[in-house]
């Protein structure tokens, strides 16, 4: 690169009188030397001279600018009144926008309408050994109902009723049980039923394993009645029954729930 | 010695650049009154379409954008902290929408769009640049302005804002590099190449 096309590019920054100050005595030096950087300057100021003498020639053919002012204050004014709707008409205009809000109701409105049929027609979640459940069994049987009980004010242990419930009347092996508590039976009656149970016509013992099922529950009954017997104090002090349980038998099988 | 001396300006320290009275009617402008808006357009308005008529070379054009600006100046009025002055940040606004609107055009017409040169192959030199062609002839005050704005029209947009920002508004290289949002040195690169891309094209014989 040749002297002159260096000083050539702070040339431009030099008629300014932007150059940096360190910078200008180089260049005014190159100048007083060079004529032709000399020329290039004075292209440079006469470019100047033509753009601004081209600006003002053209200023003369300027439009009035009279309307100018009034509007844009009233283009401004407009702007900010109509704000709003001109917001609402842009969201309209791109359609966009309108198809999401518009899906967005309708899916609310459609779970909301899922939800409120399935709460109002759907399967009321219950538990089959709630209070409910039991009392609703009484409507609509679907097992014996036996209620234990002590009639307080006497001595006697605790009593297991059948509820009249529709139902044909407890089994033999079911009935035993509820009688054996009806009556006021001692532990002794319980405990000879027992050893008649598990024993066989040879006189052994029979093993639970192989018993029937039915049997098995017979005995497993009577056990609980034994214990049940050693085990329970009652107090007398009234004729009122004191609920101690209520059961739903289904077949042999019992679900139940404490009061 | 005291020729190496070198006074550096301090960059350090910065005023609040916009004087007093813009200040005041930028706090009124602000606060919705209309007579100071309508003042604000009337103090600058020849000024912003000169700018927009040297960007954009229309006349129609220049003064939709005018209009534009201003709205443009109102809307983000609250936005104005002072930093630089009230003219170099409107000149920025001038700058930037003639930049969008030139590339939203661009970008429309970009298919009938015919390079200069293909131009100049198929009809000849521009009439412009013939008539600058002939120095003997005394040239017409109109054709002058016609041969100027031609030559400005054919600079890249950055360096058509350089020039334009320094010879006809006369702004300094600080201001033109606020209005600009470049730095300094990019504005001196600027003005240095559009002074020479200019002087060959209205030097053209």
């Amino acid at each position: 690169m040749s002297r002159c096309d260096s000083i050539r590019r702070d040339l431009s920054a030099f008629v300014d009188g932007e150059l940096s100050v360190s910078r200008r005595p180089r260049v005014a030096r190159h100048l007083d030397q060079c004529a032709e950087c000399t020329e290039y300057m004075r292209e440079l100021l006469e470019l100047g001279d033509h753009l601004r003498g081209a600006s003002v020639e053209r200023e003369a053919q300027y439009p009035a600018f009279d309307s100018l002012a009034s509007s844009v204050i009233s283009r401004a004014r407009a702007e900010s009144a109509m704000s709003w709707r001109a917001r609402m008409t842009h969201a309209c205009d791109d359609w966009h926008w309108a198809i999401v809000a518009s899906g967005s109701l309708a899916a609310t409105f459609v779970s909301t309408l899922l939800v409120s049929a399935i709460l109002t027609f759907g399967p009321a979640p219950e538990r089959e050994d709630s209070l409910s459940a039991l009392m609703a069994n009484l409507g609509a049987p679907q097992g014996m109902l036996f209620v234990c009980a002590t009639p307080t004010g006497t001595n006697q242990d605790a009593t297991l009723f059948q509820i009249e419930n529709g139902q044909p009347a407890a089994s033999r092996m079911t009935t035993a049980l509820a009688e054996m508590v009806c009556r006021p039976v001692s532990e002794a009656d319980v405990t000879g039923k027992l050893a008649l149970a598990v024993t066989a016509a040879s006189g052994h013992a029979v093993s639970l394993d192989t018993m029937h099922p039915a049997q098995r529950k017979y005995i497993e009954g009577l056990l609980t009645e034994i214990q049940r017997m050693r085990a329970t104090q009652f107090p007398a002090v009234s004729r009122d029954l004191a609920v101690h349980e209520v059961r739903l038998v289904t077949g042999l099988a019992v679900v139940g729930k404490a009061l | 010695m005291a020729e190496t001396t070198v006074v550096k300006p301090i960059r350090a320290i910065a005023w609040p650049a916009t004087d007093t009275s813009d200040w005041a009617l930028v706090q009124q402008c602000a606060r919705g009154d209309e007579l100071a808006c309508a003042q604000l357009v009337t103090d600058h308005q020849r000024m912003v379409y000169t700018l927009a008529l040297h960007l954009l070379g229309d006349a129609q054009e220049a003064m939709d954008l005018s209009q534009e600006v201003f709205l443009r100046v109102f809307r983000t009025l609250t936005q104005f902290r002072g930093q630089s002055t009230l003219r170099t940040w409107i000149y920025r606004i001038v700058v930037n929408q003639a930049s969008n609107r030139q590339r939203w055009w661009r970008r429309r017409h970009r298919s009938q769009q015919v390079g200069l040169e293909d131009h100049v192959a198929h009809h000849g030199e521009l009439t412009e640049l013939r008539l600058f062609a002939a120095p003997e002839r005394v040239l017409e005050q109109r054709e002058t302005v016609d041969r100027v704005q031609a030559a400005l029209a054919q600079l890249p947009f950055d360096q058509r804002a350089a020039i334009v920002l320094r010879e006809i508004d006369g702004l300094s290289y600080d201001e033109i590099a606020e209005a600009l949002g470049v730095a300094v040195g990019t504005v001196k690169s600027r003005l240095a190449r559009a002074r020479g891309s200019l002087r060959i094209v209205l030097a053209r014989t």
